[in-house]
């Protein structure tokens, strides 16, 4: 053969091969089940948004989950952990917000909100405040005046004590200016048996049990900038003058030391997730609002949060 | 309604239930894994099924999870399942006569009337029974945790009063951790694993366990033996013949069973205790009761089965759940696009009634399963040496411990709480008063808190606590319970009797 | 003689709960009141003569010590050694430890091949059956 000829075939055998395998060597990630820890009870909504995202994942990377659960302290065992946890890319570890602002908040509980690396935040479940069917207060302005002439009377269920529904509670009680008294349940199941029981008069919960509840349930206000698309007759607090339009929103975090480019391709992963036809509808109808804050965007909007919170946290007691 | 049965009736339906049934009492009759790890592991392997299918697996496997707790309770004297507690109560001093297999095939059957019960309850009176569940507040869970511990305080082996001090003891142990009300970390020294607080089943497998194993290696003779050569044989007519004797107490204990588990965060624990305590109460052999007694045996399998049933009730009509199992099922019905809550009868009722018929196909499986399974059980127990069945044991029980959390140091709280609980054994004390204080601290104190937060804001305190009628019931039985003991035998003996 | 360690356990909880809040504090403090008071009158009634105490010890008690020494380096060899590793170490040292005939080589081959079988079949079970990370 010609040198020439040579050198071409040569040439085009080597551009063929690095074209080949360059995006193998980027498509190795995943190359088998990633563990996905979850720190709260099987069942739960943490961790049944978690396994919704399974399918999809499935789809896009042929590969699944390895759903594994490190309860204890309202999740804080399982982030205390978690940078411990092999740093492979293979370990990710679903949390929630405000949990990890407002616990380290409190003091010692195992980890600072600085630890723990964040992937994508995916997902956003409004406050809503609900009474039972049965209840006398049909508006949120019943609640308040009730609560105006009796302060301290309203008894109100939340899950877990500075969490996400107590952060609600202070927030709210202390725009409008009343007070009510919380009280603390371990489950979101537990507090709304208690409010369909009638043991407490009203629940701070998410739009879910709104959804789940169906008719058995009246939630007064929903915590959005405007009104959800399965409930268009509750109002916002925003539209009653109160300033509370948040919830809880649950992301993924890997261990500090995964790599770089591992993180990257799980925050481009979690963001095709959330497009995928079939999981949206099946969030949506569950009453979650779906969110994209991808990996480079994470830490500037924790930094949001976490201004927000520090208000919220002086409002508890936290802060001092 | 009928067409549901035989939809549940199809030979793949059949197939998963009978494996469903299988698994879990395999899981469920090991030291260590409990039935909620059974369904909680087993669970993604459905995802790819039919929903009607899917639950049905979980279904059998829940329902085989919470029978399988027997074995180890009869073999072991460790609850396979917190449920099974009460189970040791007879079970092992029937084994230890060598009447194991007899032990097995009293509790097989009554594990099937109870779940079949159980499930009947679902199928005819869950709406209304749902409603009763729901009027059960802080206060009435607070009260009901008390009774729990009064009532295996008064029945375990030994004296009342070491019965209380070992339930106090179990109280301090469910402290460690975060505080239920408060947040606040009691006890934890610094411990990362401890922040979480100390597992139930951890506790359950040391305290019941390790001492057993220690035991084992104090004397030279055998674990368990055959009492005489003519008990070899299958004794299944035997044990017929005392279960129509006990009609009476295995109808009690399975409605027990089939309320309590619908009380949402009550579960089997509590349910057999309270069916084994009334069975001890109305029998006239009540004296032979934690001796080896075949009603006692009847009576805590009868209602843990039968609170799967019932725990399903708050489940399937307010999508709240009944018992922990039944949380993952519910996130199950989830991932498959179900949605739970009060509309799934009405929107799903093809897949919902399927389901209880796949439940009640499940408890019927048990028996034959359960009969094989006992059979072979006891006998080939008892031909394990001592050599082997030692370190088998330890390596379960390390096994067991691990994978709750998959964490080392979990084993270790595991051996240092056996170290304990064996050192109690042989003061006297009883391990079951100590690990309901573990199962029950955590609803007791948060009843009793919540109650006080309610009470205050209301401004009524007392009538809080000892006003609301139910409330009052449980406090009736309460007294009761307490007073039984001293009622009962010679006053002064029975309160401070060692045991034997 | 046990009452008396709960006695000082009841002390202890009561010490350590001075820093919790109200909320945290309360049943602790309870519960310990209780045990103490149990514990009190307990030990009571047995100066009076009324309760009999523990029953005698049974058995030689080096083994049961032996094993509790072998269970602990169990749990601790296992991070070092792995599951199957550590875990074929204390099996056998359990074994020895519940062994009370002496053995023919046979008979130790044969306990010996079950323990690697018994070991092996667990890991497995757990490992893969039921996934949990070893």
């Amino acid at each position: 053969m010609k040198t020439s000829n040579v050198i071409k075939t040569v040439g085009a055998s080597l551009v063929l091969g690095l074209t080949l395998g360059a995006p193998s060597a980027q498509a190795e990630y995943p190359e088998k089940d990633v563990t996905y820890i979850i720190p709260f009870n099987p069942g739960g909504e943490s961790d049944v948004t978690a396994r919704l995202q399974e399918p999809p994942f499935k789809e896009i990377t042929g590969k699944g989950f390895v759903f594994q659960y490190k309860t204890g302290a309202g999740g804080a065992t399982g982030w205390s952990q978690l940078n411990q946890l092999p740093a492979d890319g293979y370990t990710i570890m679903g949390f929630n917000l405000p949990h990890v602002i407002l616990q380290p908040m409190g003091g010692n509980v195992g980890y600072k909100t600085e630890d723990l690396e964040i992937v994508y935040i995916f997902q956003l479940t409004p406050y809503s405040l609900n009474v039972p069917a049965n209840s006398p207060y049909k508006t949120l302005e019943d609640y308040i005046d009730h609560a105006k002439k009796n302060p301290g009377a309203i008894t109100v269920g939340g899950v877990g004590t500075n969490s996400a529904p107590h952060a609600a509670q202070t927030k709210f009680d202390h725009e409008a200016g009343i007070k009510t008294s919380y009280i603390p349940f371990t489950g979101t199941s537990a507090s709304t048996a208690a409010l369909l029981g009638n043991q407490i008069q009203a629940q701070w919960s998410f739009i879910t049990v709104g959804v789940e509840q169906g008719d058995n349930v009246r939630m007064l206000a929903v915590a959005m900038d405007e009104r959800h698309p399965l409930f268009p007759d509750v109002p916002t607090f925003k539209e009653k003058g109160i300033e509370l339009s948040d919830g809880a929103r649950r992301g993924v975090l890997v261990p500090k030391d995964t790599p770089e480019d591992i993180k990257k391709k799980l925050s481009d992963i979690m963001a095709q997730i959330n497009k995928n036809e079939d999981f949206v509808k099946k969030m949506e109808e569950g009453g979650y609002v779906l969110i994209d804050v991808p990996y480079d965007e994470a830490d500037e909007y924790m930094e949001g949060l976490s201004e927000d919170y520090q208000e919220v946290g002086r409002l508890l007691g936290l802060v001092k | 309604m009928l067409g549901y049965l035989f939809e549940a009736l199809t030979p793949f339906n059949l197939m998963l239930a009978f494996m469903g049934v299988v698994a879990g009492v395999t899981i469920g009759a090991m030291p260590g894994l409990t039935a909620t790890m059974a369904v909680a592991v087993l669970t993604p392997l459905t995802f790819t099924m039919e929903p009607a299918s899917a639950l049905i697996m979980l279904a059998a496997i829940y329902m085989g999870g919470i029978y399988g707790g027997c074995f180890a309770a009869v073999l072991l004297n460790t609850p396979g399942t917190p449920s099974s507690i009460a189970t040791t109560f007879d079970g092992y001093p029937m084994a230890k006569r060598g009447d194991g297999a007899l032990a097995l095939s009293l509790a097989t059957m009554a594990s099937v009337v109870g779940g079949v019960v159980g499930v009947a309850m679902l199928l005819l009176v869950a709406p209304p029974l749902a409603k009763v569940a729901l009027a059960f507040g802080p206060v009435e869970y607070f009260w009901l945790a008390v009774l729990g511990l009064t009532l295996v305080a008064s029945l375990s082996e030994g004296s009342l009063l070491k019965g209380i001090m070992g339930a106090c003891f179990g109280l301090l142990i469910s402290f460690v951790g975060s505080a239920v009300i408060g947040g606040d970390l009691r006890f934890t020294f610094g411990n990362p694993t401890l922040t979480g607080g100390i597992n139930i089943v951890v506790a359950l497998i040391g305290l019941f366990c390790i001492p057993v194993v220690l035991d084992l290696v104090t004397t030279p003779d055998p674990h368990l033996e055959f009492s005489e050569d003519k008990h070899r044989g299958f004794r299944l007519m035997e044990a017929v013949r005392q279960m129509f004797g006990q009609k009476l107490n295995l109808v009690r204990s399975s409605a027990i069973g089939a309320f309590v588990g619908a009380l949402p965060a009550a579960g089997g624990a509590i349910a057999s205790l309270i069916a084994y305590s009334e069975a001890r109460r109305s029998s006239k052999r009540s004296a032979h009761f934690g001796k080896g007694e075949p009603g006692g045996i009847v009576a805590s399998e009868a209602a843990n089965n039968a609170t799967v049933g019932g725990g399903f009730i708050p489940t399937l009509v307010l999508g709240i759940p009944g018992t922990p199992p039944d949380a993952i099922i519910l996130g199950a019905l989830l991932v498959h696009g179900i949605r739970i809550g009060p509309s799934l009868f009405t929107e799903h009722s093809a897949i919902v009634y399927t389901f209880i018929f796949g439940l009640l196909i499940a408890s019927l499986l048990m028996l034959p399963i359960g009969l094989f399974l006992g059979r072979y059980a006891f006998r080939g127990f008892v031909a394990i040496p001592k050599a082997l069945l030692v370190p088998g044991i330890l390596l379960m029980t390390i096994l067991g411990t691990y994978a709750i959390n998959n964490n080392l140091t979990e084993v270790f709280i595991m051996l240092a709480l056996g170290v304990v609980g064996w050192v109690l054994a042989r003061a006297g004390f009883s391990p079951a008063p100590i690990v309901l204080g573990v199962v029950l601290g955590q609803i007791a104190e948060q009843g009793f808190v919540q109650a006080w937060l309610i009470g205050t804001a209301s401004d009524n305190l007392l009538g809080m606590y000892f006003g609301r009628p139910i409330s009052l019931v449980i406090l009736t039985l309460i007294v009761l319970s307490l007073g039984y003991p001293l009622l009962s035998s010679r006053l002064k003996g029975k309160l401070v009797q060692g045991s034997d | 003689m046990a009452a008396l360690g709960f006695i000082a356990l009841g002390a202890w909880v009561l010490y350590e709960s001075r820093t919790y809040t109200e909320f945290g504090a309360v049943f602790p403090r309870a519960v310990s009141m209780v045990m103490i008071l149990a514990a009190v009158v307990w030990i009571l009634l047995v100066m009076v003569g009324v309760g009999r105490s523990a029953p005698g010890e049974r058995g030689v008690l080096w083994r049961p010590l032996t094993l509790m020494v072998v269970g602990a380096a169990w749990a601790l060899l296992i991070p070092e050694l792995g599951f199957v590793g550590g875990s074929l170490i204390g099996f056998l040292g359990a074994m020895v430890v519940a062994k009370f005939h002496s053995w023919s080589w046979l008979s130790w081959l044969g306990h010996m091949a079950v323990a690697v079988i018994v070991t092996v079949a667990a890991y497995a079970l757990f490992a893969w059956g039921l996934n949990v990370p070893l």
